[in-house]
């Protein structure tokens, strides 16, 4: 393979990656949250969702209401939380708002889960609704998180087909 | 495979990933079954990985006509 | 997906290749066929029944921390088959209260919930049924308070869009006196 086509295979790949994230950014501009779309990390919320399932989310402004599934981030905690809200006291005339959140398939609620101190979840620990859900297509990235070495053989396997896909 | 056999082979995995596909939905539809059209599907998919990916001789019928080797001038 | 591999030896996985990325394009179709199936049944299902009311308040008192807490227990008739369909993977089924304090216009604390996994199950009857958690008010202004009872049932499918449905039912008035 000479030079020219080693530099056609880069290019190519580098079309996949940056249409990959045009896709990416739109979408967190279509939808108004951070992260468009997660993936079920924990058990927390069975059966209605598995580890390796993925959510799609919506942020935009209506009031958090009880039975929603939203996705939050704790303070000092990098993995956000997928839990439904079970109970909301909004303040009269203020911009204020107190959730609850709890897993269905959990005991208790979340406050075990909120940093000490911190009884309730206000809308800016809020990053998404779920509104969609595609059942385990994000299992991949749980196993390369699980499996590190897996990451390193995708990498080789997709470098594979890239060049097995030649236009000749 | 051979050239020929390469297209056969492609036109083949399009038609019967079509076909299970639109079997499985109609069944798993009617039938209130999501379970059904996921295990129709799986079946189409191995089937067709079964059928199209090895180098079976049906796909090696048209093998090119490669020319007779020359004689180089440093043979036995 | 044309384009054939000028390499032989590397032909099949070529092929490989382009199976998995048809398969990928063929189930995602699928999916968004399914979701659609859905789209439609929401549209004709038919209504279903629910109803639910307030039996009994057992207890009004203060908590510490400023806190008030309401014991109650509640009777519910809900049959839910229709809303169950082939891409439905189970429903979640709660009560909640609603009510209004003079310093908190929307309060919803759920009561009680349920997993239903199968149609066959979507009929619910509960007789003076107890709470699975509290009505607990993070300050004083239950006393007097007006209450609804709302029934909400969340629809989750095995592909595509989750929503929501609910019915709201009085629930009369919370007692004007703590009571034990």
């Amino acid at each position: 393979m000479n030079v020219r086509q080693l530099v056609m295979q880069a290019v190519q790949l580098g079309l996949i990656i940056t249409s990959a994230l045009m896709i990416w950014k739109s979408l967190m501009l279509v939808t108004g949250s951070e992260s468009p779309v997660v993936v079920v990390l924990s058990g927390s919320m069975e059966p209605g969702f598995y580890r390796g399932d993925i959510l799609f989310l919506n942020m935009g402004k209506n009031p958090i209401r009880t039975g929603e599934i939203v996705v939050f981030n704790l303070d000092g905690r990098d993995i956000p939380i997928v839990h439904r809200v079970i109970k909301v006291h909004e303040k009269t005339g203020v911009n204020e708002v107190k959730i609850l959140t709890k897993g269905d398939n959990n005991y208790s609620d979340d406050r075990g889960l909120y940093p000490r101190g911190q009884d309730w979840l206000n809308r800016d620990h809020i990053m998404g609704r779920a509104m969609g859900i595609l059942p385990q297509v994000g299992m991949v990235t749980i196993l390369m998180n699980d499996y590190p070495q897996l990451k390193f053989a995708l990498i080789g396997l997709l470098g594979l087909l890239v060049m097995t896909n030649k236009e000749s | 495979m051979d050239f020929r056999g390469q297209r056969n082979a492609e036109w083949l995995l399009v038609r019967i990933l079509i076909v299970f596909a639109a079997v499985s939905f109609v069944a798993g539809y009617s039938q209130g079954d999501f379970q059904l059209m996921v295990n129709i599907n799986a079946v189409g998919l191995l089937l067709t990985a079964l059928l199209v990916i090895p180098s079976w001789p049906f796909f090696n019928r048209n093998p090119l006509p490669w020319l007779a080797p020359l004689h180089s001038a440093h043979e036995k | 997906m044309g384009g054939s591999s000028s390499s032989s030896m590397h032909s099949w996985m070529h092929r490989g290749n382009t199976l998995i990325t048809f398969f990928g394009t063929v189930a995602a179709v699928l999916c968004l066929a399914t979701t659609l199936t859905d789209l439609r049944h929401v549209y004709t299902m038919p209504d279903p029944q629910a109803s639910v009311s307030l039996a009994e308040v057992k207890r009004l008192a203060p908590m510490t921390g400023s806190k008030e807490q309401a014991t109650l227990t509640f009777s519910m008739d809900a049959d839910l088959r229709s809303v169950f369909s082939w891409n439905t993977k189970q429903l979640f089924l709660f009560l909640q209260a609603e009510y209004s304090t003079p310093d908190s216009t929307v309060n919803q604390v759920v009561l009680w919930d349920t997993i239903i996994q199968q149609k066959e199950k979507a009929r619910i009857r509960l007789k003076n049924h107890k709470t699975k958690y509290s009505l607990i008010h993070p300050s004083k202004g239950l006393k007097g308070a007006p209450m609804n009872l709302t029934l909400v049932w969340h629809v989750m499918p095995r592909v595509g869009f989750m929503y929501t449905q609910s019915r709201t039912f009085p629930g009369g008035r919370l007692p004007d006196k703590y009571m034990q």
